[in-house]
């Protein structure tokens, strides 16, 4: 007889949710809440309480495989890893080691992306590795790190609970992030203002105290419009900016031309709210702002976030309990995969890769020379495979031929490799055109650390064996670096990389499993003693002064017009959780929607002769999708909206590539023009 | 009380009277519920008592249903107790085939739970000292207070997925002619009225609904508002009373006896 309930956290959001792994027999048979956690206190969404449906899916992955002919073959681990590195070697051997590209996996554990980020600058010599974050908040990253001198959410979620007004920019809370809405939600039966900024009613801007309906991709403008506002009533915080911050004058000069009037007119919000809005950021302290993809996700995602973080300063909302600029991580460990150095420029814990001391520390422990040519960024990986400049990639649980923009164009870019290596646990898009396959096990059947949005780093255990003739990824990567010849790959255990990632990385160097175990702890965490951090800033900002960088507002990259006359933006649902590959092979989230739509205002719909339920075509100069429709006014006229989940129709046909921001080189997901044909 | 109870546990897993017993033990930092049998005894060091509620009677059915021919015991609190109560007079559970120990709450927990009686009755053994709950005022809000509260609702099934008095095999939540599929907000009211009408004269108002609710809907004030009007109109409160018929059962007896079916 062996029952037995697990604590483990939550593989889908950023949030970082506790959950409790019921297992009989060694099989998992329900997920409970944990109710202990600080941060769900034993709440959960619908993708956390069915977390323990995917694991045994019969399109898990349960084998190696090669492709042989047009086939993938199932093959014993040795042939997969062999076969592999053979291959790398002879690409490396004939093109150079900047042939080839990594991606590793948010989803993934701090442990396995450190050793990704490893195999390719240690053992394959580039520095081209990157992760999902690019397509998400690698905006967030450069933005704050340029303006505070640290990328990460600077608050952690229960300061919410206890500010007084929350500005949220770009994100549907409630269904993005669920939990950090519920701490939303608490300040509001607490009296607080939320004040959601958004092109679309949302089901956070519908349950807010207040929604700034704003025409998309104006929040430079609106942002702009406040301060100039604020700092016309007197309302800014003089002290905080005199002492703390720099660049204040020509901020000042800047936005100064940003008035009421005008700002409404390109917003399309009214001078009363603006000027509301203002007041209240500014006179019911503390005040925290929140956001997500709406502010980054735009070819000046990185502008949109300095202008959150000049907002922020200039008013005093930063570096205390409950203020702060949050931006809302994806993935469960993408800000755990940022901080292991899954990014072309950055080695772990954000130490740059053309800075000679920080290389030589790694040089030294790993000894071996490391390049230090920055990398290439992800969407950059796929332009080069285009020209064939890229010839070989590895690919860890992460599935571009739905996630990323123009898919027609990446699909083209991996057809254009010699050799493309997937590590995933379930067949999808991906694995249809990989050469070889690497079948790992999910974050139940190992041990590991995830780090959350406001930089918690949590332990979890292994729960129950692997599947089949899966292996987990950290082993996988083991096999392969040391098949490849090298021999710092001979890891017993993921505590045993865990060490090496302290060891190397300052704002890890006190964290331990030991300490762990005991409780999770907030990075930067530096010495054995040090009890970790709970909000950054707090002593001044990380990079000495905060700075002011002056922002100008921003033109779109294409504009409506008689052959695209629709702005389409994209998001997701609550109840599924990104490309869906786990969540469309969880019957519950499945049964609650197993096909995505298009959203269109009724006005819209009218005008087209277009009826709820009908499935319409949807074109850009991308490409075009077919898509069931429907009206609601969640969207105005002209603005239409489709999830990003499901492969059956990849809302990413029809989004750009380009213009990347060229800060970040993050793509403009959320906007793009498109037409709506009816299918005849 | 700690040793006490560790010690009664150890007793009855070594004489046999239970193969397993389940209660909350320390885990890494947290608190979870655990089945301790004859092979885990030396967890007991482990054994927490803090006054963390977790649905044990839903476990210890789920728990059953894989071990039908298994003996077990459970450290209940009040609800913990009156949960099983119901669950026996739906024929669930048969509290024979339990051992019960009980602990009794603390001033502070009744009061967090707005209990009236935050105490165990039919426990083989009483643990800790007893007090008295609190009357609490029934919450009438008016359908704005509700509306609002219901619009919140993100549609994660939490109040169901963690009572342990909802075992319906179909739930009328997920069908589709009362409730959309798919769609955020979720219809309301229907939704939340559709559960609290499936808990009248069921809920015993333990709270775990309102606890896991990532929306912040205080649904054990709203089932408390419908138990008044099911006492209006039937006499009864569930979960207080184990020799005390449930309404249903002698709707039944009345139905056979006016019209002999």
């Amino acid at each position: 007889m062996e029952y037995k309930l697990v604590p483990s956290i939550c593989p889908y959001c950023g949030c970082g949710c506790g959950i409790l792994m019921e297992v009989i027999e060694g099989k998992l048979v329900g997920t409970l809440p944990l109710k202990t956690h600080p941060i769900n206190k034993g709440k959960l969404c619908i993708k956390g309480w069915s977390v323990h449906e995917f694991v045994y899916s019969e399109n898990r992955l349960r084998s190696p495989m090669i492709k042989k002919g047009d086939k993938l073959k199932e093959v014993e681990w040795d042939e997969a890893i062999s076969y592999a590195a053979k291959r790398l070697l002879e690409i490396k051997e004939k093109y150079g080691p900047s042939s080839i590209a990594l991606i590793s996996s948010a989803r993934c554990t701090n442990e396995e992306n450190f050793l990704m980020m490893k195999l390719a600058r240690y053992v394959l010599g580039t520095n081209n590795i990157d992760h999902c974050a690019r397509l998400c908040h690698s905006a967030s990253v450069i933005g704050l790190i340029k303006t505070f001198g640290s990328g990460a959410m600077t608050n952690p979620i229960p300061h919410l609970e206890e500010a007084k007004t929350i500005l949220i920019f770009g994100s549907n809370t409630t269904e993005a992030h669920p939990i950090v809405a519920t701490h939303i939600l608490r300040a509001k039966d607490k009296g607080a203002n939320i004040i959601v900024v958004d092109p679309r009613k949302t089901h956070i801007a519908r349950i807010a105290t207040k929604h700034l309906q704003i025409k998309i991709g104006t929040d430079i403008v609106l942002i702009n419009g406040m301060m100039n506002e604020i700092i016309k009533q007197g309302w800014e915080d003089k002290e905080f900016i005199n002492n703390l911050t720099e660049g204040y004058e020509e901020l000042k000069k800047t936005i100064s031309k940003y008035d009421l009037s005008y700002v409404a007119k390109v917003t399309g919000v009214n001078e009363k709210d603006i000027y509301e809005t203002a007041y209240l950021y500014t006179h019911q302290k503390p005040s925290s702002i929140v956001y997500c993809l709406g502010i980054t996700e735009h070819h000046y995602g990185t502008d949109n976030v300095i202008s959150l973080a000049n907002l922020s300063m200039l008013t005093g909302n930063v570096g205390k309990p409950s203020t702060g600029v949050n931006p809302l991580r994806g993935q469960n460990n993408v800000q755990g995969a940022c901080d292991m150095g899954c990014l072309p420029q950055y080695l772990s814990g954000y130490q740059k890769v053309s800075d000679d001391k920080a290389r030589e520390e790694f040089e030294k422990f790993w000894k071996k020379n490391l390049p230090k040519e920055e990398g290439l960024t992800v969407e950059e990986m796929f332009t080069e495979a285009l020209k064939g400049n890229i010839k070989a990639m590895i690919i860890q649980g992460e599935n571009p031929l739905i996630s990323d923009p123009n898919i027609s164009r990446v699909r083209k870019a991996l057809q254009n490799l010699e050799f493309l290596i997937v590590l995933d646990i379930f067949f999808n898009e991906m694995t249809e055109i990989a050469d070889v396959v690497f079948a790992c096990s999910s974050f139940l059947e190992k041990e590991g650390t995830f780090t959350n949005t406001e930089r918690r780093v949590q332990y979890i255990p292994k729960v129950i064996e692997p599947i089949a003739n899966t292996k987990p990824d950290w082993q996988v990567i083991s096999l392969l670096g040391s098949a490849l010849g090298s021999k710092g790959f001979s890891y017993d255990s993921p505590e045993e990389i865990f060490n090496e990632i302290s060891q190397l990385t300052p704002i890890y160097r006190g964290i331990s499993y030991e300490r762990l175990k005991r409780y999770p702890l907030q990075w930067p965490c530096k010495t054995r003693l040090d009890p970790g951090c709970e909000y950054l800033h707090k002593d001044g900002f990380v990079r000495g002064k905060g700075r002011f960088i002056p922002i100008e507002e921003k033109e779109p990259f294409e504009i409506p017009d008689e052959e695209y006359p629709f702005i389409l933006t994209t998001g997701r649902v609550v109840f599924h959780y990104h490309t869906a590959t786990m969540t469309k092979n969880s019957p519950t989230l499945n049964k609650e929607l197993s096909s995505v739509y298009i959203e269109i205002n009724p006005e819209d719909a009218q005008r087209l002769k277009i009826e709820d339920g009908e499935k319409v075509k949807v074109i850009s100069r991308r490409g075009e999708i077919e898509i069931k429709v429907r009206i609601t006014d969640n969207v105005s006229p002209g603005l239409v909206y489709i999830p990003m989940h499901f492969s059956e129709s990849p809302v990413n046909v029809l989004t750009s590539h380009e213009p990347l921001d060229p800060q970040s080189k993050i793509p403009p997901y959320k906007y793009s023009c498109v037409n709506i044909k009816k299918i005849d | 009380m700690e040793d006490k109870v560790k010690e009664k546990i150890k007793e009855i897993i070594i004489n046999k009277e239970v193969d397993g017993f389940l209660v909350l033990k320390r885990y890494f930092n947290y608190v979870v519920p655990y089945l301790f049998t004859e092979k885990n005894l030396e967890d007991l060091e482990e054994l927490s008592l803090e006054e963390v509620k977790y649905p044990l009677a839903r476990i210890i059915l789920k728990i059953k249903k894989f071990y039908p021919d298994k003996k077990f015991g459970i450290l209940v609190r009040g609800c913990d107790e009156k949960h099983l109560i119901e669950l026996n007079k739906y024929k669930k559970i048969n509290l024979k085939e339990l051992y019960l120990l009980g602990i009794n709450c603390s001033k502070n927990l009744a009061l967090k739970c707005e209990c009236p009686s935050p105490y165990t009755k039919i426990a083989n053994i009483s643990f800790g000292e007893r007090v008295e709950g609190k009357n609490f005022e029934v919450f009438h809000k008016d359908l704005s207070f509700w509306l609002e509260k219901f619009s919140r609702c993100i549609k994660c099934y939490g109040c169901r997925s963690i009572c342990p008095l909802c075992f319906c095999n179909n739930c009328s939540l997920e069908e589709e002619l009362l409730v959309k599929r798919g769609f955020l907000p979720v219809d309301y009211p229907i939704f939340h009225l559709v559960r609290a009408y499936h808990l009248a004269g069921r809920c015993i108002e333990c709270g775990l609904c309102e606890e896991t609710c990532p929306a912040e809907i205080p649904l054990r004030k709203l089932y408390k508002e419908i138990n008044e009007k099911f006492y209006q109109i039937f006499g009864y409160k569930p979960g207080e009373d184990i020799e005390e018929k449930h309404p249903l059962e002698f709707l039944e007896e009345e139905v056979k006896e006016k019209y002999g079916i």
